[in-house]
């Protein structure tokens, strides 16, 4: 069976992941939208994922996928709640940008 | 990622409405992600390389059939929680989206 990491090679992918992570932590420091922030935190989940796959594929030991799948399943409650909360900080501030939470006291 | 679209889709990405946070915070934003991609990389390039090539067994290690077993049989109780936790998600979702309707019918 030919490999894939070995043809790419794991390093490829750690330097892959290691900027996806940065890009991500980037985009929460610098928007102000909290959509893109929370697609910036998917960005930076995404990027430990795709480290875990590919050593999981490395060590061709299935637990590092099995892993992927509860963090995907964990993600997916995460958004959809984040998103509801949004949902109600738009109906009560009219935006949502995050500067406005500060308002939240009282 | 698809609630992510829905959502997008539902709110306006206007380029004249879109705030920006003041000059400060947006170079410190910059030199941050600058200096974290390079000591991340230069982490990664100067650190130990690999020891050894795993050796390519024929052994199936990453099938769906593989997956299944080992996600029913060893992580089963993991697997129990992850679903109650969706389920709990499910349901807070649907009342945190309720909630302020009820409240507006009541006034």
């Amino acid at each position: 069976m030919n490999n894939v990491i070995n043809e790419i090679g794991i390093e490829n992918y750690i330097f892959l992941a290691s900027l996806l992570f940065c890009i991500g932590v980037f985009g929460v420091l610098y928007r102000r939208n909290a959509i893109i922030v929370f697609m910036s935190i998917e960005i930076m989940l995404n990027a430990v994922n795709l480290l875990f796959v590919a050593f999981s594929t490395f060590r061709q030991d299935a637990e590092g996928q099995v892993f992927v799948f509860f963090s995907m399943a964990v993600a997916a409650a995460e958004v959809a709640v984040g998103l509801a909360i949004l949902v109600s900080v738009f109906r009560n501030i009219g935006s949502i940008d995050i500067a406005n939470l500060k308002n939240l006291k009282g | 990622m698809v609630l992510f679209l829905f959502t997008i889709m539902l709110m306006n990405l206007n380029k004249e409405d879109e705030v920006h946070k003041p000059r400060i915070t947006r170079l410190g934003a910059i030199t941050v992600f600058i200096i974290t991609s390079v000591i991340l990389v230069t982490i990664f390039m100067n650190s130990n390389p690999i020891v050894g090539e795993e050796m390519p067994s024929n052994e199936d290690y990453q099938s769906i059939k593989k997956l299944g077993m080992l996600l029913l049989n060893e992580y089963m109780l993991p697997f129990e929680f992850a679903s109650i936790l969706l389920l709990v998600a499910m349901i807070g979702v649907v009342l945190l989206s309720k909630k302020e309707k009820i409240e507006k019918k009541n006034e």
